[in-house]
């Protein structure tokens, strides 16, 4: 049994003070099975690479000097990488390309599922990948639980359980119920 | 399609036609643009590079080596950078 994490459960585990840090380290930090997505990986980057210019990133003295042989580009994915390395996190690739149906051109397959989802969920376009990523995997990869601290996907936790029989927890009921 | 002209040595030459005679490939267009689809993808299997896969390695003997200071809610960060796109 697997459990998909969303780029929020990765972030609050590095964000002490973060209401939810503990339980999200907690999940990092258990044996479970954890997966994400290319999506949150690119996702992560992009938010590591953000907070880095915006200073909003203590760093250890130690990672300080192995981190500045590396450019700014080069140290976001350093970080993002020790983070999901840290957490033992897979990374879930993409399963390949499909006909999009529209205008003649091929598009990955999550994108596919989160065109489909869309217009049921009403969530943004990167929630909708993230769940169709989860959905596609779940087979295959024994996915069970969406991990997400994001409000706007917990209060659509019905839905998207109807629609993938993924269940949706937060961080701390992911620590309650199954870790 | 675009069309591009390229320079190739007599040898690499000699070896598409071959594939083309053993009918791999129906005719040297098809056989360049095959091999180029094929082979550009390895190009972008290099990322991370290795001066970043060196650093992640030794980054994971440390315990919490960064941390996210801002105000945000960590949630809070991640919605704000999905409505970027």
């Amino acid at each position: 049994m697997s459990m998909y994490l969303d780029t929020s459960v990765l972030i609050a585990a590095n964000k002490p003070g973060d209401s939810d840090y503990e339980y999200a380290k907690k999940i990092l930090d258990s044996k479970a099975n954890k997966l994400t997505s290319y999506i949150a990986l690119t996702e992560l980057v992009s938010v590591i690479a953000r907070l880095l210019i915006a200073k909003q990133i203590e760093i250890d003295s130690r990672a300080q000097r192995i981190l500045e042989k590396l450019n700014d580009e080069e140290k976001a994915q350093a970080i993002a990488l020790y983070i999901l390395k840290k957490g033992s996190v897979d990374i879930l690739e993409c399963l390949g390309l499909v006909p999009s149906g529209i205008f003649g051109v091929d598009i990955p397959i999550e994108f596919q599922i989160g065109i489909k989802i869309a217009p049921i969920t009403r969530l943004r376009t990167l929630d909708n990948l993230h769940i169709a990523t989860a959905m596609l995997n779940k087979k295959s990869n024994e996915i069970r639980f969406f991990i997400t601290g994001d409000k706007g996907i917990l209060k659509k936790s019905r839905i998207i359980n109807e629609i993938s029989g993924l269940v949706v927890l937060s961080p701390k009921e992911a620590t309650e119920k199954i870790i | 399609m675009a069309i591009i002209p390229v320079k190739l040595d007599k040898k690499t030459v000699k070896l598409i036609d071959t594939l083309v005679e053993m009918g791999v490939f129906r005719s040297r267009n098809e056989a360049i643009r095959t091999m180029i689809k094929n082979s550009i993808k390895n190009y972008f299997d290099v990322i991370p590079n290795e001066k970043v896969i060196s650093a992640v390695s030794e980054l994971m003997n440390i315990d919490n080596a960064i941390k996210i200071t801002t105000k945000k809610p960590a949630w809070k960060i991640v919605a704000e950078e999905r409505e970027r796109l």
